[in-house]
């Protein structure tokens, strides 16, 4: 009896032990769970403020690009990117950045999000105005947003009567010569307002498919995006630019694109700004990060 | 008792020439044995006086230069450089010689806890001219080259310096050209007047060449270890496209030990510090370490960049 009374007082000490240090551990980890919450709501509060007077997109397009930039290794770079349209302004942007926020609304109780979509972003942002042919290049190191260009892009696209269909879309040809390529697009017109990769812009439809004639730069179709409630897809035209003066920006991304994780983190310049917008992560430079023998722009 | 007296006396003068004697030896060895701790101690008050001649001269002014300065060609002439000895030396004659280029980096701050500012050593340096061109690792400036890209300043951050083997002080005013791939830096410190003491640069090193590292890892300053080459790798990242070159060595150095230099037997510089791999049984958890080898930036790399 004495044996027994002593194994449940032990019994009881044990547990009440465990208690004292994880109590929160008490209703299957509410506590985590709250934190989690937390985390989510205040990523979508800041979410909310960042994207405040942003437009948002009526659709996108999401496209697997591909760029042989290295001939003398073999070298190809591929990432996805997408076009966000809007009847008055579309922007071509990396689509992991959506990606990664949406990882993140997906998993709240994640810390760092996933590295594996950040690596391979290139933070350019494309704005084009089709009414007024304006193209705006920017691009985003950390929370330094830079203007890269501004102008009227001017395309002079021949359009052909050859056809094809991409997915369920009819598509025509159009070739245009630019940057010492001969481009191949093909765009259609079932689906709304116009939309193009890159600066592939100016044709009256959605270009769901381009290439360069050596097939060394490649945008292929892969699939519409829509907006979600929780993670729309916004266009936001930055609210201010850096006041690091843009010519000195190929340096700039040259260095952060070669440097490492410690080195950015012992420079101090990753908690320069607090909170999650605009996406935080790791200043991945994507393509500005690769040997390139092999410009695009020859 | 007159006895006893001049006894006393006899004892007494015996005791005072044999601490004579002894002191006398030790003022001696202490030419030998050197009081490095002091002399970081030093640059303190001597990077005191500087800054406040050289207002300009501070770890903002640095940063804000760092665009501007940095260099995607040459830094300078090749005939700028030393050229590389052909006779071997003795392991002491060779230190006697390398410890003049070798260099202690540093950093001063203000403290704002303690209203009070200080230097210490961060890492290593070597000399490349007597004007005061030097190279060190990329992460040793990393700090300063991507918060100044950045346009990020720091009144705390005072200066960044370099100190000779004899206690003097030359502050870095410049950063001229870096590799973050293969860690390596091209720095300019202001000579203050005097000339610094340029390593013969040498050349590419064969595995199993005879190594010396002249370095000061952690408070072990201008520390002399030897070794030899044993491993010369490259490798193209399949992502990027981009090439790192590692010369590997068996000479020891530790933390601290960075951007410092790594000797032939004639007394060149064949590379420069870089890292230390360790390598465990369960690297998982760290445990059961087995051996740890260096990775040093072989000189070739920023060579280049004397044209």
């Amino acid at each position: 009896m004495k044996t027994i009374f002593t194994a449940l007082a032990l019994t009881m000490a044990i547990s009440l032990s465990g208690w004292a240090q994880h109590p929160g551990r008490q209703d299957g980890g509410g506590t985590h769970q709250q934190k989690a919450n937390d985390r989510l709501a205040k990523l979508k509060e800041e979410a909310a403020a960042y994207y405040a007077n942003a437009d948002s997109a009526d659709y996108g397009v999401r496209y697997r690009f591909k760029y042989k930039y290295n001939k003398a290794h073999g070298l190809t770079y591929e990432e996805d990117r997408m076009v966000l349209i809007r009847p008055e302004i579309t922007l071509e942007m990396s689509y992991e950045g959506l990606a990664e926020d949406r990882w993140r609304i997906n998993h709240p109780d994640s810390r760092g999000g996933d590295p594996s979509l950040a690596y391979h972003l290139t933070p350019s942002f494309h704005f084009y105005y089709p009414a007024t042919d304006r193209l705006v290049e920017t691009y985003r190191i950390i929370s330094e947003e830079f203007k890269l260009s501004d102008t009227t892009c001017g395309n002079k696209w021949d359009i052909s009567t050859e056809e094809k269909k991409i997915g369920d879309y009819n598509c025509r040809k159009a070739t245009l010569e630019k940057d010492g390529r001969t481009w191949t697009a093909w765009f259609t017109t079932d689906l709304p307002h116009r939309g193009a990769p890159g600066t592939l812009t100016g044709l009256p439809g959605v270009v769901l498919e381009a290439s360069d004639a050596d097939a060394e730069v490649l945008w292929t179709f892969n699939g519409l995006l829509s907006n979600e409630p929780d993670s729309k897809l916004y266009i936001k035209f930055p609210d201010t630019f850096s006041s690091i003066p843009v010519e000195n920006f190929p340096k700039i991304v040259r260095l952060c694109a070669l440097s490492n994780n410690n080195h950015l983190q012992s420079a101090g310049v990753m908690n320069m700004r607090p909170g999650n917008y605009p996406e935080k992560y790791l200043p991945s430079t994507g393509i500005h990060a690769l040997n390139i023998d092999n410009p695009i722009a020859r | 008792m007159l006895f006893k007296r001049h006894c006393l006396t006899l004892a007494a003068m015996t005791l005072m020439f044999m601490t004579a004697g002894v002191f006398s030896a030790r003022a001696d060895y202490n030419a030998n044995y050197y009081d490095y701790a002091t002399m970081v101690g030093n640059v303190t008050a001597k990077l005191r006086t500087y800054l406040k001649a050289h207002p300009g001269h501070t770890t903002d002014s640095l940063r804000t230069s760092v665009l501007p300065t940095l260099s995607d060609g040459p830094v300078g002439k090749a005939s700028d450089l030393t050229s590389p000895r052909k006779k071997k030396l003795t392991p002491a004659k060779l230190y006697e010689m390398a410890r003049r280029s070798s260099l202690i980096f540093g950093r001063m701050e203000y403290n704002e806890s303690f209203k009070t500012d200080s230097a210490y050593k961060t890492a290593s340096a070597v000399a490349l001219t007597s004007d005061g061109i030097c190279a060190t690792n990329y992460h040793v400036v990393a700090d300063v080259v991507l918060s100044g890209a950045l346009g990020r300043t720091d009144k705390n951050d005072l200066a960044r310096f370099l100190m000779d083997c004899d206690g003097n002080v030359f502050p870095v005013t410049g950063i001229l050209a870096v590799d973050p791939l293969n860690d390596w830096a091209i720095i300019k410190v202001d000579p203050c007047g005097q000339k610094l003491t340029p390593a013969p640069v040498g050349g590419d090193v064969p595995v199993g060449t005879p190594v010396y590292c002249l370095a000061s890892p952690s408070q072990a300053h201008f520390h002399f270890t030897d070794g030899m080459v044993s491993n010369l790798t490259r490798t193209t990242n399949k992502r990027t496209g981009h090439t790192t070159y590692i010369l590997e060595i068996t000479s020891d150095y530790a933390v601290g030990a960075s951007g410092g230099p790594i000797f032939d037997e004639c007394g060149n510089l064949v590379a420069l510090v870089s890292s230390t791999i360790s390598i465990y049984a369960q690297p998982e958890q760290y445990r059961n370490f087995q051996m740890a080898y260096k990775q040093t930036v072989p000189v070739f790399l920023f060579k280049e960049y004397f044209k």
